[in-house]
């Protein structure tokens, strides 16, 4: 995979134009797209042009920021003024917003050209991306698995060769998980660290935006390009530049294992991850055994809360001021009603089912409530571990990506992201990185987890087992621009 | 578990058509979802701190900025009206069955 | 009447903040339909709140006049609705903990109404039903509101549009609501059950929405009185429902029973953490408070000697009363207060132009006309005169007073002309003093063509009578 580093690099060397690099992109996703899926809208004309205007600022002698000319994706729940945003919905098939979101005006005042939007589950609600109104892009690593969800387009872009990163969103495991599938890096900021602002709501309390890259310094990049406070999100805070200060150092750091995360999964995980402990190790980290009792109370308290707020945050698509109406109906109610019914798909619904169930009177006690007490107790744990050690290694998936053939029923599914969802729950950082292979030679991920607004340590850690490794567990992208 | 009955009151609050849908078989979908979600009930939770530690959020200063052209504000609606200066969303009253 | 009311009262009110409770479009009223709009107030895809921190401080300000006790950490939540003028299908407000807990009001027949709790909300938008469809207006939706909860303490319509007037008059007096029904910047909820009198337990209530007026409000509580008492009359039981009112019939109506009454979902607001004020900020906002209409009202009455018909005028509008005050100093009060009602208050008649006191004599140009009259120095006519003319050119009394119009006749002189007057009016004196009063006024009209209308008529008449006994 091409790195954000490498584009300046030859940006700024002049050897290949903006423009070029663009039109390479943009001309790769057109052609792989078909087949692959991982974009939802194409847009060569918008993407052209940003490019134009970052060769005009070269050919000007003015510096160019990090991420100016380098082609991504973006995630298609984030609202791009003029091109349309559809959340992997029917809803919003036709949906073009008419504001930027506050993470794409970072971004195009560094010059960022967007290939595309990416495909992704419906809502971000799932995690194979199985539920995108579109068809589900492929893995590049394996075709007849899945991306992983629900930042699964953005994943299979990086991963296949049409975008050098990826901006994708992180509710339970949206982006480490699919990184993790795809053998890619995922981060999930500090809840907080990057505005929501313009990033079309799942789960509030839950929800981060994020990069996908192809290697660890890109993360740190992106997330350093990304992260501000933002005077419209109250929950904004931003968080510390970080890029600067990567020394791929770990020296002394204090590396947490919590053996409940390492149940019941496959050999070939635990042993991959296991092993890039001991590498960590070799590399001056020092390990020690610690417990985590409530990992297995953090699926249910996420989809607890994740769904109630999901039923809230989907109320307003009532086919009134944007999105798909309903042709057919007796009056007003059955105009909504239908509406909604035709527009979302079944993942959706049935969240918006329990989210409904988990907050109506009678189970909110036993159920959101508890749930909220749960985050907090899960939080305490994080914040008693942190004293004791400075991060966590796991691994980031209980397996490697599915089949596209697997039926699964819909708890089996979300127990995919029983290794991701408490870092959610708890608002702290992670990191997941390509660790290993499985027999079929497809990728497998460990995660970091850190302190809050703590990315330095996580983003450390990460490139130390970069180095490490040479990067053996970097693989070249499957298609798309080989520069 | 839910019942077709408790399906249909939660349709109804969630603003979901079932038209056409077998409820049955419905209900036991999410009948499966709620008691995955029900193992909360099993978490013991003395000895954990549970007050709230949240921060302080910003507030907004009270200055007036520039409300967005009203026909960028329609410009997704399905049936809009122009009135004036203005306009409505339509919220539509009476429908076509076929 | 058999029955004693019981009546809570759940109030609106529009908070005057210039931007609305979670964007900055403005929040003027009016304004061609869906102007005052943007991503944010119309709930499109991504948008997030961002409170007004004003918004938070008027409520609390209200709180602190109401004597709540404002809390230092409260929590906005989302209520669940799905109608076509509330775009996100919920409405931003607050649940188990408000801003403001406890507090009262105190009525003029010596009962006290204990308030439940004040909360912040955003207000929806507004709908005009058409053949076509419901138009959709959010201008005014995301404007901040407070909802003031009453307990079930008032017993009748005098007690309740009392407590509404209380409420009016001092949130304006406070400046955080223009409190205007008829532009539906203060509007109410009637809670209302019947029970015999006695009786220890509440009978089952009715909730009638949205009364926009003191007349309405009279007219549906007359009307559900009469209502419920038909049926427990008849033996039968009165079922509680949520009811409209119409102000053309002057009927209310059922809108929804309980049993299929909505379930709001409550869940602590995700994009907003939570509200917090300091103990120090909330003490400044009580120290900041002015005084309050009902304690000026006790202030005019009991140490100005005002009558409380007069002293309630004053104290309806803080013009008004700012304006009386600075009239009034180093006079007597009940000069500058009859002044003010009787000459002002009939030419400025309408409540607006009250609410909106702002007349062509200033209060220290007043004062001053005021002062020279007090002092003897002129009569009433020449402050008739002089304050017409200050009225129509803007300037101060010294502009109009000529030097005829201070040489008021001294008591003595005025006696010795009131003398001559009798002796040169014999035939109206004996007109008089035969029963034809009105022969009076041509006595002392003499009077006052003999000194140009430079003596005081009311003297004059005085001394005229106790002369011809």
């Amino acid at each position: 995979m091409t790195s954000i580093t490498q584009i300046h690099e030859l940006l700024v060397s002049k050897k290949m134009s903006a423009s070029e690099l663009a039109e390479q992109y943009v001309s790769a996703a057109e052609r792989d797209n078909p087949e692959m899926k991982a974009y939802i809208t194409i847009t060569r004309d918008a993407a052209m042009s940003a490019a134009r205007e970052v060769d005009a600022k070269i050919a000007r002698g003015a510096e160019i920021p990090p991420l100016a000319g380098v082609p991504f994706n973006m995630k298609d729940l984030v609202s791009t003024a003029g091109v349309r945003t559809t959340c992997a919905s029917k809803m919003l098939e036709d949906y073009v917003p008419f504001y930027d979101a506050a993470v794409w005006e970072a971004l195009q005042s560094q010059g960022a050209v967007m290939v595309g939007k990416g495909n992704m589950d419906e809502f971000a609600m799932g995690s194979t991306n199985k539920t995108s109104y579109f068809g589900a892009p492929l893995n590049p690593r394996g075709k007849s698995r899945v991306p992983g969800g629900s930042s699964g387009g953005v994943a299979a872009a990086v991963a296949g060769g049409t975008a050098v990163y990826g901006i994708g969103s992180d509710t339970g495991g949206s982006i480490r998980q699919p990184a993790a599938y795809c053998g890619v890096v995922g981060l999930k900021p500090t809840y907080g660290a990057v505005s929501r602002y313009g990033l079309i709501a799942f789960a509030s309390s839950l929800d981060q935006i994020g990069p996908l890259t192809a290697n660890v310094r890109d993360a740190a990049i992106v997330l350093d390009a990304i992260s501000d406070k933002d005077s419209r999100d109250m929950t904004s805070r931003g968080t510390a530049k970080t890029a600067d200060r990567l020394t791929g150092d770990v020296h002394g750091l204090r590396i947490g294992i919590a053996r409940e995360f390492f149940e019941n999964l496959p050999p070939e995980i635990e042993e991959s991850v296991m092993a890039s402990a001991k590498t960590l190790e070799k590399q001056g980290a020092v390990l020690a055994d610690v417990s985590f009792p409530m990992v297995s109370y953090g699926l249910p308290t996420y989809y607890i809360l994740a769904c109630a707020e999901a039923s809230s945050n989907l109320g307003r698509y009532d086919g009134l001021r944007f999105g798909h109406r309903a042709e057919e109906f007796r009056d007003l109610e059955d105009f909504i009603c239908k509406t909604r019914s035709e527009g979302f798909g079944a993942e959706v619904k049935r969240r918006i089912l329990l989210g409904t169930y988990v907050l109506s009177s009678g189970y909110y006690d036993a159920f959101y409530n508890k749930a909220q007490q749960l985050r907090r107790a899960i939080s305490n744990d994080f914040e008693k571990l942190f004293g004791a050690v400075d991060c966590l290694l796991t691994p980031t998936t209980p397996s490697t990506a599915l089949r596209f053939d697997a039926q699964l029923s819909p708890v089996e599914v979300y127990m995919t992201d029983i290794c991701t969802v408490p870092i959610n729950i708890a608002g702290v950082p992670a990191i997941s990185f390509p660790c290993g292979f499985d027999a079929d030679g497809l990728p497998i991920g460990a995660q970091l987890i850190g302190r809050k607004f703590d990315e330095q340590t996580i983003l450390n850690a990460a490139l130390a087992f970069e180095n490490a490794t040479a990067a053996e567990f970097l693989r070249p992208s499957n298609g798309g621009v080989s520069l | 578990m839910i019942t077709a009955d408790g399906l249909l009151k939660l349709a109804s609050l969630s603003k979901l058509s079932l038209d056409g849908i077998d409820l049955d078989e419905t209900a036991r979908d999410v009948g499966s979802v709620i008691d995955f979600a029900n193992e909360v009930s099993t978490a013991d939770l003395t000895g954990y701190n549970l007050t709230e530690t949240d921060d302080q959020s910003p507030l907004r200063e009270d200055i007036v900025v520039p409300s967005v052209p009203v026909g960028t504000i329609l410009v997704n609606a399905g049936e809009a009206v122009t009135d004036g200066g203005g306009g409505f969303f339509v919220a539509p009253v009476k429908g076509a069955v076929k | 009447m058999k029955y004693e009311m019981v009546i809570g009262l759940e109030t609106h009110v529009e908070l005057s903040t210039k931007t609305k409770i979670f964007c900055g479009c403005t929040t003027q009223f009016g304004g061609e339909p869906n102007t005052h709009c943007c991503p944010i107030c119309t709930g499109m895809p991504g948008t997030l709140p961002v409170l007004n921190k004003e918004a938070v401080r008027y409520a609390a300000r209200a709180g602190a006049a109401l004597s709540c006790d404002v809390q230092t950490r409260s929590v906005m939540a989302r209520k669940h609705y799905v109608y076509p003028d509330l775009p996100k299908a919920y409405q931003v407000s607050q649940f188990d903990l408000p801003l403001c807990l406890g507090g009262y009001v105190d009525l003029s027949n010596g009962r006290r109404i204990n308030l439940t709790r004040i909360h912040i909300e955003e207000d929806a938008g507004k709908l005009v039903h058409t053949s076509r469809g419901e138009m959709i207006d959010y201008n005014r939706g995301g404007v901040p509101l407070i909802e003031i909860v009453s307990e079930p303490d008032l017993r009748g319509t005098d007690e309740v549009l009392e407590y509404m007037e209380h409420l009016q008059t001092t949130l304006r007096a406070i400046g955080v609501s223009d409190c205007r029904m008829q532009e539906g910047s203060m509007r109410c909820d009637v809670n209302l059950s019947l029970r015999l009198p006695g009786a220890k337990e509440f009978g089952t209530r009715s909730e009638t929405k949205n009364l926009n007026s003191f007349t309405a409000i009279a007219a549906a509580i007359e009307y559900e009185y009469a209502r419920q008492a038909e049926i427990l009359d008849a033996g039968g039981v009165v079922i509680q429902e949520t009811r409209g009112f119409s102000a053309e019939t002057g009927e209310t109506s059922s809108l929804r029973s309980k049993e299929n009454s909505d379930d709001y979902r409550y869940f602590p607001e995700p994009d907003i953490i939570a509200v917090r004020l300091s103990e120090e900020e909330i003490a400044a906002i009580r120290g900041a408070l002015p005084e309050l209409p009902a304690a000026k009202l006790r202030r005019y009455t009991d140490d100005l000697g005002i009558s409380a018909a007069d002293a309630k005028l004053l104290t309806k509008y803080r013009a008004v009363s700012e304006y009386f005050e600075t009239a009034q100093a180093g006079l007597s009060p009940k000069t500058a207060a009859s002044f003010i009602i009787t000459t002002m208050f009939s030419e400025i008649t309408t409540e607006s132009e009250r609410e909106h006191w702002n007349p062509s004599v200033s209060a220290q140009n007043l004062n001053e006309l005021l002062g020279l009259s007090e002092s003897g120095k002129i009569n009433r006519a020449t402050v008739k005169r002089v304050y017409a003319q200050m009225a129509q050119e803007q300037k101060p009394a010294s502009a109009f007073i000529t030097e005829e119009d201070t040489q008021v006749f001294g008591d003595g002189e005025l006696s010795e002309l009131c003398r001559r007057a009798v002796e040169e009016n014999a035939k109206s004196v004996a007109d008089y003093k035969s029963g034809r009063e009105k022969a009076l006024k041509a006595i002392v009209g003499f009077v006052m063509r003999e000194t140009k209308g430079r003596a005081d008529a009311q003297k004059a008449e005085q001394e005229i009578l106790r002369i011809i006994g």
